[in-house]
């Protein structure tokens, strides 16, 4: 149930968010550089807002991963680990994410 | 697995409604964008590798065939979006019977999008040939 819904519920907010981030990288630049990615995340609003956009989209996508995986029939045992193993990868692409953003603060 | 996928190839043969192909290329645009996520993250990374190293692979994503990739990315991330409106339009009920009609105006709301996107790439396309 709950799974359902916020896939929903973050479906909407991605349309939004995306437009946005792809926005400011690709209409309000002539072109993706280090310093225009600096300029930008030199305001920390913008450093969490990719930071939010990268956790959400992570939640839409691996919850979509697990629902179309289910769909298989893989059993409770297979599906317990499935759901472990997704938020093991979301978490450390999440940090993974942060990691690659520091160099644009620094 | 097999017999899944050879059965869904069955029932969409049976019957050629277009809400069914809908629900199938979801999946598939879903797959792949979430494949697209990774990649993009790891592109992003190479900030860790110095200004010089990610402007050259920034600069580089911008040839003609990239360009075009990009275009595919865009197409995907379009019907993704626009298709995800319309399930949960429909999943409200009021709009079960109106489906089709969903699904041609987000026809037309996605073109217009696409269309948008190309207009934005195509000069980039060219200027590289030139």
């Amino acid at each position: 149930m709950w799974p359902w819904v916020l896939q929903r519920v973050t479906g909407i907010l991605i349309l939004g968010l995306i437009g946005l981030h792809f926005w400011v990288t690709h209409y309000a630049v002539p072109s993706v550089t280090f310093g225009g990615v600096v300029d930008r995340l030199r305001l920390p609003i913008w450093f969490h807002f990719d930071l939010a956009l990268l956790a959400v989209i992570l939640y839409h996508a691996l919850n979509g991963v697990r629902t179309v995986v289910l769909d298989f029939n893989i059993g409770r045992r297979k599906a317990v680990f499935l759901d472990w193993g997704l938020v093991a990868f979301g978490v450390a692409l999440l940090a993974f994410g942060s990691w690659a953003l520091l160099p644009f603060r620094h | 697995m097999i017999t899944f996928i050879r059965k869904s190839l069955e029932e969409i043969g049976r019957n050629q409604r277009v809400g069914m192909w809908a629900w199938v290329m979801q999946r598939i645009t879903g797959v792949l964008l979430a494949l697209y996520l990774i990649l993009h993250v790891i592109v992003i990374s190479t900030s860790q590798q110095g200004t010089a190293t990610f402007d050259w692979l920034a600069s580089s994503l911008q040839s003609p065939g990239w360009l075009l990739l990009d275009v595919a990315l865009l197409i995907g991330v379009v019907f993704h979006g626009l298709n995800g409106i319309r399930i949960i339009a429909v999943d409200f009920g009021a709009m079960a019977r109106a489906q089709k009609a969903w699904l041609y105006a987000m026809a037309a709301v996605g073109l217009v999008l696409v269309a948008a996107g190309i207009w934005g790439i195509l000069p980039k396309i060219v200027g590289h040939a030139l």
